[in-house]
C-alpha cells in the first residue's frame, strides 16, 4: 500500500524506520504534543514500526503511514488513521520531523491520506483531535480541509490539557492536490496561527518617563498585581474579586497563560526600565467576530496619571491592527472613571456613547462608557 | 446476562433483559420514533430481532466493555425501555449512553431516570465521561440530556448513520463524572404554554414547516440589507434553520420565533433573541416584516412582547438592538417600545468583501419597557 502525491510518498512502516523514528520521537514539540512514551527509548520505536503498525494494518483498526521524500526515501514524518470505526469514522494523527517542518509537508500528507481514506478506504467522515494550544497542528488540519467544530472537554491528552479542539473532514472537502486550499499563508488565520503558536512577545513602548517593556505576567508581578487589585480605585472601577488574595493573581497569571493558548486574548503586564510591575494590559478577542477585540487595564497605584498607559495601549493597538488583523478595538469602562477615559482618549480612542446598565458590577448594573479606535485610525 | 449489577434509581430498575421482554422490545423498537431516531435498529424490527438482541445483541455489547440494560418499572418489572453504554474508549475513560422507550412508556422521565441511573453507576465504576449524541431533530432526546446534567458540547458533523447508508450531523451533549447531576441550566427556557400573545399578534417558536416563508422573507432585498453582512441566506440553511430551531433553543444559541396575525393565524414575519453576553445578562434581537404587514405596529408589538419575556423568564438585564444607521423605520419600532440610541458604533460588524458596516446600536432596561 503506497501513495505518492504532490510531492511526498506514503508507505507502510518497515523495520529499517526505527532509528529515524526514534531520532525524531525525541523532539521536544512531538513529545509535547502527541501521545508518544516519554521518555522515548529506541525499543519504543521498534515496536511502533514492526508490531503495532502491523496489528493496525491486519486488523484494519488503524492505518500508519511514513511519509518519506519519494526522492531520497527520507523520513519526513508519520501521518495515518489512529483509529478506524465500524461506524466509517477515523481518526488522523501525525507528526512531522522538526527539519521538515515549515514546507507543508503534513498539509500534503494529510491531504493525500484523506483522500485516500475516503475513496479507497470508503471512510465517511475523519476527526482530528488536539490539545488545545497546539496551533501547528490545527493549521495543518484547516489547510487539509478540516472544519474545526468546538472543543472537548477531558479529552485524553498528555500534560493535562483537559481540554482538545476537535474538527472533521467530510467526503468532497479534501483539496486538490497542489491547490492552496483554505488558511493558506497570509490568511487570518494562518497569521494567528504562527502568532500564538509561538511564545507571548514582548512589545516596546516609548512614555514620557522612558521606555516600557510590555511583556507576559510572571511570578515576580504576583505582589504588585495583589497591591493593584486591593487598592479601593481598582475595586471601585473593576470587577477583581474582593477582597483579593495571592491565589486570584496566581489564577490570573495562569487565565493569560491559557487564553493566549487558546488564542483568545493577549493579557499583558507593562513593566518599566527597572521591569517593576506598572500595569496590566489585556486585549480580548471578540469570539463573534474575528476582527473586533476589546482592551481592559488596571495601574498600579504609584504610577498613575503618569503617561504609562496611554503609550502602551497605543503600542498594543498597533500590535493588534499589524499582526492580529483586528479591524476594531473597543474600550469600555464604568461611566465616571475619568482616568480611564483619558487614557483611552490619549490613546486615539474615539468615544461613542454610553451603553445603560451595560455591565453587571458587584452585584449591580453600572452605565458603561463606549470607545473605539479603528484600524485606519492609527494610520 | 447474569453477573451484571441491577441498579435501582431515580424510579426505575436497570436490569438484565429476559427471554420475556420480547414482545416489549418488539413494542419499543418497532415503534416509528424509536425507528426514526435509533438508526441501528433493523427496519422493520420483528421478534427475530428481539430475540437476536436477547441471545446476542445486548451480550455482545457486555463483552466490548459496554452495558445493554432494560429499564424496568420497579413495581412491576415489566420493560419500559433500553439503555446503554456504547462505544467504550477505555484510555479516556469514556462511553456513549444511549436509551428507548416504549411508546406507553414515554413523557413520564423514564429516559432522563434511566440515563441518570446508569450515568450515576458508571461515575462510580471509574467512568470520567458521559457523551450523548442526539439527532439535531430529536428535541424530546436533548431534553432527556438536559435533565439529566448534560450539557451541550458541540455539533458532530456527519457523525449519524442513516439506514439507507447517508449521514446526517449529531449534536454532542457531555456529562463529566465531577458534574452536577442536573438538570442542566438553560439560558432560554421554554415560552409559556408554547406562546407569547398580545390577543393581536402572537410568537410562537419557529418550526420545520415555515422554511418557505421564512426563505421568502430573508430573501427580500431590504431585511438582506439590515444583516451583517448582507449576503442572502441560501435554502439549505433557512431550511436547516427551521428544522432545527428547537435544539437552537435548547442548546440556547438563539430563539426564533414566528410572527403571526391572532385574527387570521396568517404569518407575518418573524424575530429572533440570542445572549449577546451571558455573563453580563445581554440579548440581541432582531426582527423582520412580510411588506403586507407592515405599517400596522407589528413589528412593535412583536419586539414589546419578547422583550417581556427576555427581561421574564429567559432573566435579561438589558437588550441591545443593532441597526443600519438609515434604517429610520426599525428606530421608529424600537423606540416606540422604549429603546435608546446609545451609540453610533464605527466599523462595529462584517460588511461585503472585507469592508465594515457602522451600527447604530440601541439598548432597551426593564424599566424602559412600554
Amino acid at each position: 500500500m503506497e501513495i505518492t502525491e504532490d510531492g511526498v510518498l506514503l508507505r507502510p512502516w518497515q523495520e529499517a524506520d526505527a532509528d529515524a523514528v526514534h531520532r525524531a520521537c525525541q523532539d521536544r514539540d512531538i513529545q509535547r504534543w502527541t501521545t508518544v512514551p516519554r521518555p522515548y527509548r529506541p525499543e519504543h520505536a521498534h515496536g511502533f514500526v514492526t508490531e503495532l503498525s502491523r496489528r493496525a494494518w491486519a486488523e484494519g483498526t488503524g492505518a500508519p503511514f511514513a511519509v518519506c521524500d519519494p526522492a531520497t526515501g527520507e523520513l519526513l514524518g508519520s501521518c495515518g488513521l489512529t483509529s478506524i470505526t465500524g461506524d466509517g469514522t477515523g481518526t488522523i494523527g501525525y507528526w512531522t520531523t522538526p527539519q521538515t517542518r515549515g514546507r507543508a509537508v503534513m498539509v500534503r500528507a494529510t491531504r493525500a491520506v484523506a483522500r485516500w481514506s475516503f475513496r479507497t478506504l470508503g471512510l465517511r467522515r475523519l476527526i482530528w483531535q488536539a490539545e488545545v494550544g497546539n496551533h501547528a497542528s490545527r493549521l495543518v488540519a484547516l489547510r487539509a480541509g478540516f472544519r474545526i467544530d468546538g472543543r472537548v472537554r477531558l479529552a485524553d491528552l498528555p500534560d493535562g490539557g483537559p481540554d482538545a479542539w476537535i474538527g472533521s473532514l467530510l467526503p468532497g472537502e479534501v483539496p486538490e492536490p497542489g491547490s492552496a486550499g483554505p488558511a493558506g499563508r497570509g490568511t487570518l488565520v494562518a497569521r494567528r496561527a504562527a502568532v500564538f503558536g509561538r511564545p507571548q512577545p514582548t512589545l516596546f513602548a516609548t512614555a514620557p518617563v522612558g521606555e516600557l517593556r510590555i511583556r507576559p505576567m510572571e511570578e515576580q508581578d504576583l505582589d504588585a498585581v495583589v497591591q493593584t487589585c486591593q487598592d479601593p480605585e481598582t475595586i471601585r472601577w473593576t470587577t477583581v474579586p474582593d477582597p483579593y488574595e495571592r491565589a486570584d493573581a496566581q489564577w490570573y497569571q495562569g487565565f493569560g497563560q491559557d487564553a493566549w493558548a487558546r488564542g483568545d486574548a493577549a493579557c499583558f503586564v507593562i513593566a518599566d526600565q527597572a521591569d517593576r510591575y506598572v500595569a496590566s494590559l489585556d486585549l480580548r478577542l471578540s469570539p463573534a467576530d474575528p476582527l473586533l477585540a476589546d482592551v481592559g487595564f488596571m495601574t498600579a497605584p504609584a504610577f498613575r496619571g503618569r503617561g504609562y498607559l496611554p503609550a502602551a495601549l497605543i503600542a498594543l493597538s498597533a500590535w493588534g491592527f499589524t499582526t492580529l488583523g483586528l479591524a476594531r478595538i473597543e474600550w469600555k469602562a464604568n461611566v465616571g472613571n475619568k482616568s480611564s477615559r483619558r487614557v483611552a482618549e490619549k490613546a486615539g480612542f474615539t468615544f461613542e456613547g454610553t451603553a445603560r446598565g451595560g455591565l453587571q458590577h458587584r452585584g449591580e448594573r453600572m452605565d458603561v462608557w463606549v470607545a473605539a479606535l479603528l484600524a485606519e485610525d492609527l494610520t | 446476562m447474569t453477573g451484571q449489577p441491577v441498579v435501582e434509581a431515580h424510579g426505575v430498575r436497570l436490569r438484565p433483559f429476559r427471554a420475556d421482554d420480547v414482545a416489549d422490545v418488539v413494542d419499543g423498537c418497532a415503534d416509528p420514533l424509536s425507528q426514526r431516531f435509533v438508526s441501528s435498529l433493523p427496519t422493520p424490527y420483528t421478534e427475530v430481532d428481539a430475540r437476536w438482541w436477547l441471545d446476542a445483541g445486548a451480550p455482545a455489547v457486555w463483552a466490548g466493555g459496554g452495558a445493554a440494560y432494560a429499564i424496568a418499572d420497579p413495581g412491576t418489572d415489566r420493560l419500559l425501555g433500553g439503555v446503554g453504554l456504547n462505544n467504550p474508549v477505555p484510555g479516556r475513560s469514556q462511553a456513549e449512553i444511549g436509551y428507548w422507550v416504549r411508546p406507553t412508556a414515554r413523557g413520564r422521565g423514564v429516559a432522563a431516570a434511566a440515563t441518570r441511573a446508569l450515568g450515576e453507576h458508571a461515575f462510580a465504576t471509574g467512568t470520567l465521561r458521559l457523551e450523548l449524541l442526539t439527532e439535531l431533530e430529536n428535541a424530546a432526546s436533548q431534553r432527556v440530556a438536559l435533565a439529566a446534567g448534560f450539557r451541550y458540547e458541540g455539533l458532530r458533523r456527519s457523525a449519524g448513520q442513516h439506514r439507507n447508508g447517508g449521514r446526517h450531523d449529531l449534536l454532542a451533549w457531555v456529562r463529566l463524572a465531577e458534574d452536577p447531576p442536573g438538570p442542566t441550566a438553560r439560558l432560554l427556557p421554554d415560552l409559556p404554554d408554547g406562546v407569547l400573545t398580545d390577543q393581536v399578534v402572537a410568537l410562537r417558536r419557529v418550526g420545520p414547516d415555515e422554511a418557505e416563508l421564512m426563505y421568502r422573507l430573508h430573501s427580500r432585498p431590504e431585511v438582506v440589507a439590515n444583516q451583517a453582512p448582507p449576503v442572502p441566506p441560501t435554502w439549505e440553511a433557512i431550511e436547516r434553520r427551521c428544522r432545527v430551531a428547537e435544539s437552537g433553543w435548547l442548546t440556547g444559541e438563539i430563539a426564533r420565533l414566528l410572527i403571526t396575525d391572532v385574527a387570521t393565524g396568517e404569518p407575518a414575519g418573524s424575530c429572533g433573541l440570542s445572549y449577546s453576553d451571558v455573563r453580563s445578562g445581554e440579548g440581541s434581537i432582531g426582527y423582520a416584516l412580510l411588506p403586507e404587514w407592515r405599517g400596522r405596529g407589528y413589528a412593535t408589538r412583536a419586539v414589546r412582547l419578547l422583550a417581556g419575556w427576555a427581561f421574564g423568564p429567559a432573566g435579561m438585564a438589558r437588550i441591545t438592538a443593532g441597526t443600519v444607521p438609515e434604517n429610520i423605520a426599525s428606530h421608529r419600532v424600537l423606540e416606540r417600545v422604549g429603546f435608546q440610541r446609545e451609540a453610533l458604533q464605527r466599523a462595529r460588524l462584517p460588511g461585503l468583501a472585507g469592508t465594515r458596516l457602522d451600527d447604530l446600536t440601541f439598548a432597551l432596561l426593564p424599566a424602559d419597557l412600554r
